[in-house]
């Protein structure tokens, strides 16, 4: 993943057929290979083992109740009946569910997310909440919250033939200046599928699953030749949906871009608030950030991203 | 003079322009010009006349009454929580707010606040769902 290996060790197959298809663009490596972090994953359903059940002072968060052992990040998160360890020292994190059926229907495009955030922050990568697209000539981030347009214009890009790395979750290394796919997905809502119609197969949603759901889809598996794992980064968009007569790209600046970043970054990912920010910071410093508004026309929009890669400039 | 809540306010000045973040409440904001350089004075722990030496060293065209705009930012600064006042006791810090390439035109400072992502901290499904976990929504109050 991005420069590090990652080795998944499961008890049975269930978890590892689950998440295999966000994975599956990623270089396959010897399972002899020096890992650089292990995660040990299993499920309470498929192999009898009890779900451990937390006590009864874990404090009530959102986004997992996350408390701090040391070396040891530990998250419990009542929602999606997980929990996520991570022991940072040794390189070893712990993944367990009480049965797939309990995992939200966001779960499986961005497996997880908690420690692999957590892992590589200490690495100083950050696990950012961006969309990346690049070009023969490097790579743009396409930043922002959910419904600022990240996600339609990643996929735009996508059917465009731009290289994809991801749409809504991208591994930052500041000090290289790269970004690295980690899943190979998309989340699709209805409108992607109106206006990009036979893009992808989304999955088919399941029985619990809520009939307002984001769908999944995998452009690893039907566009294999688009993914792109590693690419410099040459471009900060932030996307903003103005409905205006067309779209634009407009110089923006630093504070902006950090705005786009850091905040939604943080607060999807508990237990690396500080850190999260730091590396933020890192990656917005020396970076020409553009603000992309969404108007009429936006079937333009990857060839100004196209054109942004190659030259460096914008034409308004 | 005031102090920043070191503990749950993060923030960083970028070519001018502050981006605060809120740990706590899950709000960001946004000062720029004048307003990031007095946001820049409160992370040093500067009074108010110290401030706005800043504003008057770092900006041109500066008003008369400046200090009544810069006061009402400040007031705006602790109403959303990210200062509160503290005795006057001198400045905690011989910091200096840096100055950029040349000094910038005044303008009236202003705190952009957001609480999109707010909602987030505020969902608690440790009451929302049953024993079970999801997708076993706890039954409505009775």
């Amino acid at each position: 993943m991005g420069p590090k290996v990652v080795r998944l060790v499961a008890a049975g197959p269930t978890l590892l057929d689950y998440y295999a298809p966000a994975f599956a663009h990623l270089a396959r490596l010897d399972d002899s290979a020096a890992a650089d972090l292990t995660i040990l994953l299993w499920d309470a359903a498929t192999t009898g083992a009890p779900f451990p059940r937390p006590g009864t002072d874990v404090p009530a968060d959102p986004m997992g109740a996350v408390s701090q052992h040391g070396p040891v990040t530990l998250a419990y998160h009542q929602m999606e009946q997980t929990i996520s360890m991570l022991d940072v020292d040794a390189a070893l994190a712990v993944f367990i569910v009480r049965g797939i059926e309990y995992l939200p229907v966001w779960d499986r495009p961005a497996p997880l997310r908690f420690l692999l955030a957590w892992w590589f922050a200490s690495q100083n990568l950050l696990l950012a909440h961006s969309a990346a697209v690049s070009s023969e000539d490097g790579a743009a981030l396409i930043v922002g919250p959910s419904g600022s347009g990240k996600s339609s214009t990643a996929l735009g890009c996508l059917a465009a033939g731009l290289g994809y790395l991801g749409d809504d979750h991208v591994l930052l290394d500041p000090v290289q200046r790269t970004v690295s796919s980690i899943f190979g997905s998309a989340k699709l809502v209805p409108e992607h599928l109106q206006r990009f119609p036979g893009l992808m197969r989304p999955d088919a949603p399941r029985p619990h699953d809520r009939p307002d759901s984001k769908m999944v889809g995998w452009p690893s598996v039907e566009y294999p030749d688009r993914m792109v794992r590693t690419a410099s980064i040459k471009a900060f968009v932030v996307p903003v949906v103005t409905r205006g007569p067309s779209c634009r790209l407009l110089r923006s600046t630093a504070g902006r871009a950090l705005m786009a970043l850091a905040p939604t970054t943080m607060f999807q990912t508990p237990g690396f608030h500080q850190l999260a920010f730091s590396l933020s910071v890192d990656v917005v410093r020396g970076l020409s950030p553009y603000r992309l508004e969404l108007g009429e026309g936006s079937e333009h929009v990857p060839a100004m991203i196209r054109r942004l890669l190659a030259s460096g400039e914008v034409t308004v | 003079m005031w102090l920043v809540n070191a503990d749950k306010v993060l923030s960083e000045i970028l070519d001018g322009e502050a981006v605060i973040i809120d740990l706590a409440s899950g709000r960001y904001h946004a000062a720029a010009g004048v307003a990031a350089t007095v946001w820049g004075g409160l992370i040093c722990g500067h009074a108010l006349d110290r401030i706005m030496g800043d504003v008057r060293r770092l900006h041109t065209g500066v008003p008369a009454d400046a200090e009544t705009a810069v006061q009402a930012f400040i007031d705006s600064v602790v109403a959303a929580g990210l200062a509160q006042p503290a005795a006057n006791t001198g400045s905690t810090s011989d910091s200096r707010v840096p100055a950029g390439p040349e000094p910038t035109p005044w303008s009236v400072p202003v705190l952009e606040s957001h609480d999109d992502l707010a909602d987030l901290l505020l969902i608690d499904p440790v009451h929302d769902v049953t024993e079970l976990g999801w997708p076993n929504a706890a039954p409505p109050a009775s």
